[in-house]
């Protein structure tokens, strides 16, 4: 791959440049990671699954820092699934700034949005959904990005040149829902993945109220999967269709209050796919030491609707979430979240996940993560799940 | 008849020169009785508002700063954690400074911001900056009395100092460390602080904060906050490069030292706006 290669001749020259034209950072970890699932799987895969991770990043800045370098990059090896061995430019990206302007060149990431269950609005990048299925990783995506500043608000304005394909997992993975996807994807744009995408968004703050409203023109990044099956492999071929999206993220900050909503109105250009609204509201509310303990909680409720309903490809058609954040404000920064999401469509249907993390010492965390799925209606997407509940336990080493 | 001017007549003199001293008495008695009853006319609040107002005005067109930041987190028993961060500092004519602390280490948190908007008349605007997730989240500042990164500074400590935020009292003089000091009384305006009362140790020649004693809401002892190593900046601002905050209840302490603090190093409001927060590093 050419993006390989640059970015081993940029990481000889930075080892070869001298540090006199700015600041430079390099940091990383690499993470021992083990998944235990709890329930044999019905195609006998294995019910335990060990990863490593590393991480590499480096930054440098030179021009007065007016320019700067980033380069972030990410390798899991897994001795189970094979797809969930991978390599990514996380970003590879060289920005300039300007007095009331940037403009970014190259792979980066870029974050959309306010609530936390479900990320509708946020878009630009493709979800790297073998690392977490909570859809937050993502993929480098290869950008030109030019933002401008003023009083009346942000305006990002980007052009997409290259599509990456989402993530999944393999035949021996426990979380692919039952679903094997072909690595050979389809596309509507008849220049497959050359597709040159584009997307607005305009952002300000009005008060209370935070607001941002972004178009998006071009390859979905979520895949259409029941349509096509490869014969050859009896895989499922993704299709990726051309899509229209308009979208807002709003946010209120009142007290100790945050109220979050977010909705997308999506049209497809090809006339057998639906077309479809969905949203995601709710709030967030911390209670600051609590019980005459230094411990904070927070408390997080959010609603996730789609207009398409049983025939949403998204699970949150029609759910909610139920969550609480305990911070111990100890010197280790330990936290857990606990959520429960329930489907309103499907009673039997629930996922309940916690996620816990603290730090052993300066430079190593213990990261804790349990899913436990429970649904029993063959219609229920989460039913493909309901034999993959797992703990998930991180120790991550920090090193610079 | 011999003009005599009044001033030189012998025994006009020697007349005023015999009431010069009982003039001289009057006006030392005037001063005693007056003086007082001046002081009087000032009331407690007032005087306490005074020195709290020039305080302020003594630390007025500072403009910007920047310094490094390193916290000792320490609990009862002896364990020792060190966090280093930056920070950088703008001042605000008319309304609360706004504030920028990027986090260096520990290393699981490298490259998180904390930028807060303060203000005067109305709660103070927070964002954090997380670096994983690219993600620019806006955070109730109402939460002011929580503790900041498990420290023992709550961020309502951290916050810039600002008169509408109290109402003030001035309680007694006091020596504090062989320095003249008045001792003033700051009581929270804001229901959400997690204070009742602040007691303000305050020098009388350059009116600087030398210790800040603080009751927590069933207006019991809680913390301590020392303020050691002023040093002088622009030849005009002081600046303590050690901050020692001591929990009484739970025998935690947290140090904040000062390294290379500098003034006038160039920050513009842009260097605080939201909108860029995720170019912060």
């Amino acid at each position: 791959m050419n993006i390989h290669k640059a970015f081993a001749i940029t990481l000889i020259g930075m080892a070869i440049s001298t540090n006199s034209f700015g600041q430079s950072s390099f940091d990383g970890s690499v993470e021992l990671q083990h998944r235990q699932f709890f329930d044999g799987s019905t195609n006998q895969a294995s019910n335990t699954q060990t990863s490593i991770a590393l991480s590499l990043d480096y930054l440098t800045e030179w021009n007065q820092g007016n320019d700067r370098l980033e380069i972030e990059t990410f390798l899991r090896v897994d001795n189970q699934d094979s797809e969930r061995s991978h390599f990514d430019l996380r970003q590879f990206l060289w920005t300039k700034f300007g007095n009331n302007w940037e403009v970014s060149v190259g792979l980066g990431r870029v974050f959309w949005g306010v609530t936390e269950t479900q990320h509708l609005v946020d878009i630009i990048n493709q979800t790297d959904l073998v690392e977490n299925i909570d859809g937050e990783d993502k993929l480098g995506q290869p950008m030109f990005k030019y933002q401008y500043f003023a009083d009346w608000g942000a305006l990002e304005t980007y052009l997409l040149p290259r599509f990456r394909e989402r993530t999944f997992e393999g035949r021996d993975g426990r979380l692919n829902g039952g679903i094997i996807v072909s690595d050979d994807p389809d596309y509507e744009s008849s220049a497959e993945e050359n597709n040159l995408d584009y997307a607005l968004r305009y952002s300000n703050t009005f008060g209370l109220i935070d607001l941002g409203i972004s178009w998006f023109s071009g390859t979905s990044r979520e895949p259409e999967l029941l349509l096509g099956l490869d014969p050859t492999t009896s895989t499922t071929m993704p299709f990726y269709p051309q899509i229209n999206q308009l979208a807002t993220d709003i946010q209120l900050t009142v007290d100790g209050w945050l109220f979050k909503f977010e909705a997308i109105d999506r049209d497809y250009e090809s006339e057998t796919i639906e077309d479809f609204r969905a949203l995601t509201a709710g709030f967030e509310y911390t209670l600051v030491g609590i019980l005459g303990t230094p411990y904070d909680l927070g408390l997080l409720g959010e609603y996730s609707w789609d207009e398409r309903g049983l025939r949403a490809t998204s699970p949150f058609q029609d759910d909610i979430t139920l969550g609480a954040r305990l911070s111990l404000n100890d010197l280790s920064d330990s936290q857990f979240l606990l959520g429960v999401s329930e489907d309103n469509d499907f009673s039997d249907s629930k996922s309940l996940f916690l996620e816990g993390n603290t730090r052993l010492s300066n430079r190593l965390s213990l990261n804790v993560e349990m899913r436990i799925f429970d649904a029993e209606d063959q219609r229920d997407p989460l039913f493909f799940f309901k034999d993959s509940s797992f703990l998930q336990i991180g120790l991550e080493y920090f090193f610079d | 008849m011999t003009y005599v001017h009044p001033l030189k007549d012998p025994a006009l003199l020697k007349r005023r020169s015999g009431v010069k001293i009982p003039v001289t008495g009057l006006f030392i008695m005037l001063c005693a009785l007056l003086l007082p009853n001046l002081s009087m006319a000032e009331t407690p609040e007032q005087k306490g508002l005074n020195i709290a107002k020039e305080m302020k005005a003594r630390d007025e067109g500072w403009g910007n700063s920047q310094s490094n930041l390193i916290m000792t987190l320490r609990t009862k028993k002896g364990d020792e954690v060190v966090r280093q961060m930056r920070s950088k500092s703008f001042e605000v004519a008319g309304d609360g400074d706004m504030g920028l602390t990027i986090f260096d280490t520990p290393l699981d948190v490298k490259g998180t911001a904390f930028l807060s908007h303060s203000h005067t008349q109305k709660n103070d605007d927070q964002w954090i900056f997380l670096p994983a997730l690219k993600r620019v989240k806006r955070i109730a500042s109402r939460n002011k009395s929580g503790p900041f990164l498990g420290s023992e500074f709550a961020f309502e400590d951290l916050s810039s100092f600002e008169i509408e935020k109290f109402n003030f009292k001035y309680l007694r003089d006091e020596q504090l460390e062989g320095q003249d000091m008045f001792v003033i009384e700051m009581d929270p305006t804001d229901k959400f602080s997690g204070y009742t009362k602040v007691h303000g140790w305050v020098d009388k020649q350059h009116y600087r904060p030398f210790k800040l004693v603080f009751y927590d809401r069933r207006d019991t002892l809680l913390k301590t906050l020392t303020f050691e190593d002023y040093r002088q900046y622009l030849g005009k601002f002081w600046r303590a490069n050690q901050q020692k905050m001591v929990n009484h209840k739970t025998g935690k302490s947290t140090d904040i030292t000062l390294k290379d603090l500098e003034f006038d190093v160039g920050l513009t409001a842009a260097d605080f706006n939201e909108k860029r927060l995720n170019r912060v590093r």
